[in-house]
């Protein structure tokens, strides 16, 4: 056994460990209706609710595709993901209060629910249910087919990273439903923040200094060659290719929307933005400067050339202390774990709510049906995983994308509840919904969902397309009724 | 719940910023070679952050 592999063994044990602890710990918060199990029962804490908005929101994607994308592309990574944070900051100073509000006063607990209420509308809820069926399981997938892939690079085996990764996902969820999930991932968010730092820290002060560099040659090379500019990557349709499903993660993203209701009042949902705010903005400087820093270095010479975008933090990881690297590699698996499960216990409510609970089944245990459906989300997307579907796991590429359609949906809503369940509002959003969800999956079958995904049409790319269309469509609900209203 | 007096102008000017953000780059700033960019998107992000969480904080928005 390599010293890595004894390293990263040893601290997925602890890391295992404490997290389980944690997780087991939360149940004394208590669980006995769904409102329990999926939203807290609305009493989490700023900290709780912040960290779980954080670690829900950042995935694996940061340190290990991130990075790579400003290895390749440059500081045009930094835009994209700081336009992420922006908006969304934007959007939760600015809806977000009107949301918890309603959630509390209409006892909403899945997003799905949120928008079958908010339009009046059972048919809605169910075409909601479809799209995040479609959108968030290759989404979980391909976390877990990272993770594996991890493991596999190791010499611990593919099989290996997918039974551990859906494992925790499983367990953290089911022992005590959000609250497990909330308090696991403030343990995996700090995990998280602090793996970056170290692993920032470790470049600027041992590896730049003991390959013979400093900061500043690293920053006069990057601007020689051009990263520090828009580089020929960033055209102006791809920086809105990869912004604009982005920008309206808080509101078409089921694991975040969620977590708008969760907290306790309305002075732990301020700090808890404020908390956020600082985390994504640290984390996301921290995550730009390790690609750029790694970049430097090969234009320097002193870091081989990577040629493959996804191998640039593992290529880099593998220059460090076993210790260290270890550190690195369980951070990746805590991003991807503490994504994965809110994604599934999210979609898991959409299912107990909208098609169980909602059409009045009785005589089952919410908390037994809860954890099945939790159970049967994670196996089937640990089967994909282990499948390596490549259609699959790239659709995750197309996530966003597929849950466009739900942006001015839902925005509409949260700015118009009173009008929102007008007969045309209803047809209008549920048109918008079939129209966007169908165009995009369409795209993804004859084009393959990575090409959608940068393909554009006089200069506008296809999440573009998509959002004009939506967004003409569901006004239209809104407006016409105002047009056509009879003269009193 | 106090009134959130300051939300339109908010609102109005997020946008604003917003379009900034995607506009002066690729418009001001697209040959600059220099920190330029990383300090306009840092420095951006990080204000409208700070008056953001400011207004949030005091009840404004």
């Amino acid at each position: 056994m390599s010293d890595l592999l004894l390293a990263f063994s040893l601290m997925l044990v602890a890391y295992v460990s404490l997290g389980s602890l944690i997780a087991y710990l939360s149940r004394r918060y208590g669980v006995k209706s769904s409102k329990d199990y999926f939203v807290s029962g609305y009493r989490l804490g700023w900290f709780l609710a912040s960290m779980t908005y954080a670690a829900t929101t950042y995935s694996a994607f940061m340190m290990v595709g991130l990075v790579g994308l400003t290895y390749f592309s440059g500081v045009g990574a930094l835009g994209f993901e700081l336009a992420y944070l922006l908006v969304t900051v934007v959007i939760l100073a600015v809806l977000g209060p009107t949301v918890w509000a309603m959630a509390r006063e209409r006892g909403w607990v899945s997003p799905s629910e949120m928008l079958s209420d908010l339009y009046g509308s059972r048919a809605i809820g169910y075409v909601v249910v479809g799209i995040y069926l479609v959108a968030m399981i290759p989404y979980v997938t391909a976390q877990m087919v990272g993770v594996a892939a991890i493991f596999e690079s190791l010499g611990a085996g593919y099989e290996a990273g997918i039974v551990v990764m859906s494992a925790l996902t499983l367990v953290w969820t089911v022992l005590a439903g959000m609250w497990s999930v909330a308090t696991t991932d403030a343990y995996q968010g700090i995990w998280m923040l602090s793996a970056a730092a170290a692993l920032i820290f470790s470049l600027l002060y041992n590896v730049a200094p003991s390959s013979g560099t400093t900061v500043n040659q690293v920053m006069s090379v990057l601007s020689e060659k051009g990263f520090l500019s828009i580089t020929s990557f960033w055209t102006l349709p791809t920086f809105l290719a990869y912004t604009i499903p982005w920008v309206f993660f808080a509101a078409t993203n089921p694991q975040v929307v969620v977590r708008l209701y969760v907290h306790k009042d309305m002075g732990s949902y301020k700090k808890s933005v404020v908390l956020f705010s600082a985390y994504g903005f640290i984390y996301t400087i921290a995550v730009v400067c390790v690609g750029l820093l790694a970049r430097g270095l090969t234009e320097l010479g002193l870091f081989g050339f990577v040629s493959k975008q996804d191998s640039v933090t593992p290529t880099l990881i593998s220059r460090l202390h076993p210790v260290l690297a270890s550190f690195i590699y369980v951070s990746i698996l805590a991003a991807a774990v503490s994504t994965a499960d809110s994604i599934i216990l999210t979609v898991a409510s959409s299912f107990v709510r909208d098609l169980i609970e909602k059409r009045g089944v009785s005589g089952v245990s919410v908390f037994k049906l809860s954890n099945t459906v939790v159970a049967l989300l994670t196996i089937a997307s640990a089967y994909l995983a282990y499948l390596r579907l490549g259609f699959v796991v790239d659709l995750s590429v197309l996530t966003s994308v597929l849950l466009l359609p739900l942006a001015p949906v839902t925005i509409a809503a949260w700015l118009a509840p009173h009008e929102s369940r007008g007969r045309v509002q209803r047809g209008a959003a549920l048109l918008s919904l079939l129209v966007g969800a169908s165009t995009a999956f369409g795209f993804a079958l004859t084009l393959g969902p990575r090409r959608t995904f940068l393909t554009s049409y006089y200069g506008l790319p296809v999440s573009a397309l998509i959002l004009i269309i939506t967004s003409i469509t569901t006004l239209a609900g809104y407006v016409i009724p105002k047009l056509v209203r009879p003269k009193t | 719940m106090r009134p959130r007096r300051l939300r339109t102008p908010y609102t109005i000017l997020s946008i604003v910023v917003i379009a900034l953000f995607y506009v002066v780059p690729y418009v001001t700033l697209k040959e600059s070679r220099g920190l330029e960019l990383t300090l306009f998107w840092s420095l951006t992000t990080l204000i409208w952050l700070t008056i953001t969480n400011l207004l949030l904080v005091r009840d404004l928005i």
